[in-house]
């Protein structure tokens, strides 16, 4: 596994965003973009569905924000990818990473889990999505400080 | 209703009030002088960071040193960063007294002094 890892990392992909001076970081931006169209639309549409906001429908809130978490979580993904085959090796191995991953893993495999579920079916749902998903969000910031 | 309320707004506040940990720019640093002089045992260099581990006084150290676009301008190569070279980084430590880490404002290799931060010198 370590040899995978290793190896991702010698790509020429990898080493040239290890490299790069102004795409890294533009990675890094859409990563941060992608995770707060995802985060910020599950929030507000989890409490739509929850019941503390009232505003529109469920149904309305779920057509307008589903769409976009959606494109925020595929941005979040392709851009996280290529963040993490620079440096595949230590991420793989930090255990804040580790955690990450299962979080984002759980909370994709209950979304899709419910996702055909009519919104009076979905308040539990959404009160375990909306603490599994900023719950990946810490941990994600936190692999920078181990 | 109230209680979901009151646990939704406190974990948005949880999220807003992490500690705001050192890592990127010269907030966790000493801003102080600080001069270390000893033999690289290790190099990473490039994104996101350029670590340099450094062996002096029998002590392990880790140096943060420039992304590639600043070394290449203050002229060091990643060739110069070859393990058992002797080097001397010029930077601010960590506040931290506990915390081996500096991060440099320059380096001198072989008596030539290559600076990253000259506007910080």
């Amino acid at each position: 596994m370590t040899e995978f890892f290793a190896a991702i990392e010698a790509t020429t992909l990898a080493e040239y965003l290890r490299r790069s001076r102004w795409v890294y970081p533009l990675i890094n931006a859409s990563h941060i973009l992608g995770i707060a169209l995802l985060v910020g639309t599950i929030v507000a549409m989890n409490l739509r569905l929850i019941g503390i906001t009232r505003l529109s429908s469920p149904d309305d809130a779920i057509i307008l924000l589903r769409p976009v978490a959606i494109a925020g979580l595929l941005i979040a993904l392709i851009t996280g990818a290529l963040l993490f085959i620079v440096q595949a090796t230590e991420y793989a191995a930090n255990r804040w990473f580790q955690v990450k991953l299962l979080l984002i893993i759980s909370a994709i495999a209950h979304a899709m889990w419910h996702i055909r579920l009519p919104p009076e079916r979905l308040r539990l749902a959404a009160t375990v999505s909306l603490i599994i998903w900023p719950a990946a969000l810490i941990c994600g910031r936190m692999i920078a400080y181990s | 209703m109230h209680l979901i309320k009151y646990a939704v707004l406190s974990l948005l506040l949880a999220v807003v009030a992490l500690p705001a940990l050192a890592h990127h720019g010269w907030r966790w640093t000493d801003s102080g002088d600080f001069e270390l002089t000893g033999v690289i045992a290790d190099a990473r260099l490039g994104n996101p960071h350029g670590i340099v581990t450094i062996t002096a006084n029998g002590e392990t150290w880790t140096a943060e040193v420039g992304q590639p676009w600043r070394n290449e301008r203050a002229g060091l190569t990643d060739a110069m960063f070859a393990t058992g070279t002797e080097l001397t980084i010029l930077g601010e430590r960590s506040a931290d007294p506990a915390q081996l880490v500096v991060k440099a404002e320059a380096i001198i290799i072989a008596g030539e002094t290559y600076l990253l931060y000259p506007e910080r010198m």
